[in-house]
């Protein structure tokens, strides 16, 4: 299973016009003008949006965490990770509990979205690989496009979306910018004051 | 079918692992006992039962490594209670590593189960220890041929060696070339199969019990007349002579070369191949040996006495409820496959599964002596052998006997629960019903008849003698393993419960209900109940400290060995309950605690001990208790104490601390934990490379725990640990800072002030504010700029400083306010969020949001490493002139 995932991806690299989507149940949900779907089987449960408490130092896509029945998990604003414009929050904005994939460890974490459409079958000739150039999403995020009727929708790959090393790719981004932009003031601090002391 | 059966083996090595590393505890402790002057044979027998244990579930389960390893240790321990090695301290250490050998490679095996152990290393000291006794042997029955040759005539019965057996089983490599034969017959492999267990669990000093041995031997006798009388004739000997042994009240020894040859004998058969010539002649040569004790009289001397006095089996609670789990288990398999069984005659994953239940019931209930289970466990087997040889079918009469026994083995599992160890009537009519009716079943009409005739009365007799030597005990818990999984989300839910049901009992909407409404009332009740869950929930995880402090025991003994230190020990408040991932991070540093007191405590010199007053035999008290919440651990030795000059020399040298600084005592022996601190001159094995007391304080630290040192030089040291008494709840102080709220756990406050505009000092440069608080300066740790939190209070004035304190460091943290102080029970963050600077977990707040707890230890540390207080104190000297 992993392995046949990680030829995928390699052949997905290599060849953006391959499919790695398979037929079958995809919940679909809307961010901004786009309809996304999730393979059935990654999501744990779709819940109301509650009470999140951020934590400090994380990039910013991260919204915080959740108390889930007791079990603390975090949660991902999909607007901020795919670099859409923030919008306030409405009475359908949800969070989809999903379990990913790493390397060596599951992850439960939910996923902001701004509303949930519905569960739809894909058949294998509505999937379609997914277009080389024009998408503003990396070819790795994407499992194909399933065209149903008239609609498009962009099937994700969850586990390389929210994968670990992309958190940590993004969160130092996140640091250069402005997240820890405090912090570096305050060891500038330090070192001058060094300076001073020591001149 | 396949991955069936592939989960079924998963499962079955689940629980042997599970059980093995129950049995390996329970093996360590008597070796301890065994060394503490109680060198006792039943202790070896116990041992040797274990062993015998592991090695049968550990080949049912396909571990063959681990059975043919302890299958070897079986032979030590066998040469052992023969009297053919001496025990000693060298083979108290062999034993002593191959207990840990065993104990890593189940953790090995329990990570994989396809680990392929080595046990090389072990193994060829065992094989050494074997082969000095092999040599031993022979030497000694040499010069033994000669005493009995010019002995007068034996008493014993002459034409029991049989010349022309004799001739063949040690003059020809004929006996080789027919025992071969026999190891292909499956039904004489199986016959000495049972016979070596059932010598395994011969008691030698009960000898009732050995006439349970008269079954195999005559078996063997009988199905090997046929291929090779000479054989059979000489095993047939072999039978008189255990007769004669068991009648005629000879000497142990007798037994012991008795059982030396049978052995051999078995061997033999069953692996013709391994067996050399010389080997035979050992056989022979103990043949002889063996008619030298029927020279002596056999009026019994007062040494028999002491050996004839039966053993008193007392029951072990633990083993008890391991035995009633496991069982349990069984023959939960049992009833399943018995279903498979009936509807499916011809599946050989079910039958085999079955002869595995059996077969593990048998060998458990044998530890425990439940003679009865054994025994009806044994015939179930036998029968079960000729259904897997598809002599017979499961139908008719067999399953009705397969089921009976499945009845009845639950009916005495259950009595057995109820707390009474003895058999009732009832159910030793039962099951000599059942194993007569096998016995009917068996194809060898004649053999079994046989069998027939004297195992049921043994069946009486054992249980009869049960019930003289077992002790009556307590009423029997009732057991039941649990996934941890399961119980943490157990608790999970408990702590939901108590949340919601504190938002229920704390809404405001309730002032709209009149106050005399029942509503108040039932919510009381709730409340009650929901305290009263939330107790059993935390009690669950509860284990007492008993292992760890034998795991200590066990320290002390090494360690003292190494360092030839006479060492007496003793432990108070083993029963002393914690939460289980308490007990699995503390075992760390109290080992290397233990193992400082030894080295550095406790003095080299024996003559230095003694000029200053003190015992020879160096002193170690471990004790636990509970305290306001806490568990209190503390060591004490009465070794030499600690040098508060040395250290302080030392510390210096190492430029830990500068010279002329003020040190307490209670600073200087904070010292000891600094890494890289040691006193010792010498690195050693055991300690000075000044990294164990970093560790000791490193993983208290992670416990939530203090630690605390009172030395007298010259008199000794105690260390005082105390631990909150479980991992997953601190006492914690809420605080705001713009409506983002941290909990900080209360043992790193020091207190908490309102400060005053002149107690600020602002550096010129913009820097770090300090604060001067009791003539100490402290650096100012602003939470909001840190977090970056949006719009934190400005002036340091307005919010409310909190003084940290971790080990000596102290910060002064800045808040907007203080919201109260509460018990929280920690979650785990995610691991994609745990990686925050600062924050150690998060916990479930009274309102149903996650709050984040600092980690404070670090948070100090970091903030202060970064700014040398060294320098601030300079500079605050020079703003003070």
């Amino acid at each position: 299973m992993n392995n046949a995932d990680l030829s995928n991806k390699q052949g997905g690299s290599n060849n953006n016009n391959s499919v790695r989507a398979q037929a079958g149940k995809y919940l679909t949900f809307r961010l901004a003008d786009e309809e996304y779907g999730l393979e059935i089987l990654k999501v744990q449960e779709i819940i109301g949006l509650m009470a999140v408490t951020r934590v400090p130092k994380m990039p910013k896509f991260v919204r915080g965490i959740i108390n889930l029945r007791g079990k603390l998990i975090p949660v991902i604003d999909m607007r901020t990770k795919f670099l859409l414009p923030e919008v306030e929050d409405t009475e359908k904005t949800c969070v989809i509990v999903v379990q990913t994939q790493t390397k060596d460890e599951k992850l439960i974490m939910g996923i902001i979205v701004d509303t949930v459409s519905e569960v739809l079958n894909i058949v294998q000739n509505e999937l379609e690989a997914p277009p080389s150039i024009g998408s503003k999403l990396d070819n790795e995020y994407m499992l194909g496009i399933g065209k149903v009727h008239n609609r498009v929708v962009i099937l994700l790959d969850l586990d390389n979306v929210l994968c670990e090393s992309e958190l940590n790719i993004v969160s130092s981004v996140n640091d250069n910018e402005k997240v820890n932009e405090k912090n570096h003031d305050d060891e500038k601090y330090y070192e001058n004051e060094k300076k001073v002391v020591n001149g | 079918m396949s991955t069936n059966d592939h989960d079924f083996l998963f499962g079955l090595r689940e629980s042997f692992i599970q059980e093995v590393h129950d049995m390996l505890l329970m093996i360590s402790d008597i070796l301890l006992e065994m060394e503490h002057g109680d060198p006792e044979k039943k202790h070896l027998e116990k041992i040797i039962r274990f062993f015998h244990n592991i090695k049968g579930s550990g080949s049912a389960v396909d571990f063959s490594h681990l059975a043919s390893f302890c299958h070897k240790v079986e032979d030590l321990l066998v040469a052992i209670r023969v009297g053919n090695i001496e025990m000693n301290s060298d083979i108290m250490d062999l034993l002593f590593k191959t207990t840990d050998t065993l104990k890593d490679t189940l953790n090995k095996l329990n990570s994989n189960h396809n680990h392929t152990p080595d046990f090389n290393n072990i193994e060829s000291l065992v094989l050494e220890k074997l082969q000095s006794q092999k040599q031993t042997t022979t030497t000694r029955t040499i010069s033994n041929i000669s005493n009995s040759n010019s002995s007068v005539q034996p008493s014993y019965p002459k034409q029991a060696i049989d010349p022309s057996a004799e001739g063949v089983l040690f003059h020809d490599k004929n006996i080789i070339i027919e025992a071969s034969t026999f190891s292909e017959d499956k039904n004489i492999l199986n016959i000495c199969e049972t016979f070596a267990e059932e010598l395994v669990f011969a008691d030698v000093n009960n000898r009732k019990s050995l006439t349970k041995l008269y079954d195999p031997i005559i078996n063997l006798t009988a199905v090997t007349k046929e291929k090779s009388p000479r054989l059979s004739n000489y095993i047939d000997k072999l039978h008189r002579d255990l007769r004669i042994f068991i009648t005629k009240q000879k000497q142990i020894d007798f037994y012991y070369s008795w059982y030396k040859e049978i052995t051999a004998i078995i061997d033999l058969i069953r692996n013709p191949q391994h067996q050399n010539i010389k080997d035979i002649k050992d056989i022979k040569a103990n043949a002889s040996n063996e008619i030298k004790p029927t020279n002596e009289n056999p009026n019994p001397s007062s040494g028999m006495i002491e050996h004839n006095h039966a053993i008193v089996f007392e029951i072990d609670q633990k083993l008890l409820d391991d035995f009633l789990a496991d069982a349990n288990e069984q023959l939960e398999i049992l009833d399943s496959n018995l279903m498979i069984i009936e509807n499916f005659p011809q599946n050989p994953g079910a039958l085999d599964a079955i002869f595995r239940c059996y077969h593990t019931i048998k060998s458990s209930s044998a530890i425990l002596q439940f003679n009865e289970i054994e025994k009806l466990a044994h015939k179930m087997e036998s029968l079960l052998v000729l259904l897997r040889d598809l002599k017979i079918k499961y139908e008719g009469e067999i399953e009705n006997i397969s089921i009976n026994c499945f009845k009845a083995l639950k009916e005495r599992i259950n009595e057995i629960r109820a707390g009474n160890l003895n058999p009732s009537k009832k159910i030793i009519i039962k099951f000599n019903d059942i194993i007569s009716a096998i016995n009917r079943i068996g194809i060898d009409g004649k053999d079994e008849k046989e069998q027939n005739n004297s195992s049921t009365p043994t069946t009486n007799t054992n249980t009869t003698d049960t019930n003289t030597t077992v002790t009556a005990s307590t009423p029997i818990d009732n057991m039941i393993k649990v996934n941890i999984d399961r119980l943490d989300r157990l608790i999970d839910t408990i702590g939901e419960l108590v949340i919601a049901e504190s938002m229920v009992s704390q809404s405001p909407d309730l002032n709209l209900i009149s106050s005399g409404s029942e509503v108040f009332k039932h919510l009381d009740h709730l409340n009650k109940i929901t305290r009263s869950l939330q107790e059993i929930g935390m009690s669950l995880r509860m284990v007492p400290l008993k292992q760890t402090f034998k795991k200590l025991i066990r320290i002390i003994r090494d360690v003292s060995k190494g360092l030839h230190k006479e060492i007496s020990y003793t432990t108070f408040g083993e029963d002393t309950e914690v939460d289980k991932t308490v007990v699995d991070k503390i075992n760390d540093p109290l080992v290397h605690m233990v193992r400082n007191s030894i080295d550095h405590g406790i003095e080299s010199n024996v003559e230095d001990r003694i000029s200053n007053g003190k015992a020879a035999c160096g002193k170690l008290e471990i004790k636990a208790c509970h305290k306001g919440g806490n568990i209190w651990i503390e060591i004490k030795d009465d070794g030499r104490g600690l040098d508060k000059d040395k250290i302080l020399k030392k510390a210096i040298e190492k430029n830990i601390i500068r010279a002329g600084q003020n040190l307490s005592e209670k600073e200087i022996f904070a010292l000891i934990f600094r890494p890289g601190f040691s006193t010792a001159e010498k690195v050693t094995d055991i300690s000075g490379r000044g990294v164990g007391m970093d560790v000791v304080r490193r993983n208290i630290e992670e416990l939530h725990g203090h630690i605390d040192i009172d030395s007298e030089k010259g008199k000794g040291t105690t260390f005082r640990i105390r631990i909150p008494n479980t991992l997953a709840i601190i006492e914690g102080m809420v605080i705001e800072v713009n409506k983002e709220r941290y909990i900080i756990p209360t043992q790193y406050i020091e207190r908490a002030v309102r400060i005053e505009c002149n107690q600020i000092m602002r550096p010129f440069n913009g820097g770090n504010e300090i604060v001067i608080m009791d003539g100490e300066n402290l650096p100012l740790f602003k939470l909001g700029n840190f977090y970056n939190v949006n719009g934190p209070i400005k002036n340091t004035e307005d919010g409310i400083v909190l003084i940290l304190d971790d080990s000596g460091k102290k910060i002064a943290l800045l808040v907007d306010q203080i919201l109260k102080k509460q018990q929280f029970v920690i979650k785990q963050l995610n691991s994609m969020v745990n990686q925050v600077p600062g924050i150690s977990g998060g916990t479930i707040m009274s309102d149903g949001k996650v709050g984040l707890i600092l980690d404070a230890g670090p948070l100090i540390q970091g903030f202060v490493n970064q700014i040398d207080t060294y320098e601030l104190n300079e500079k605050n000297n020079r703003r003070n002139k």
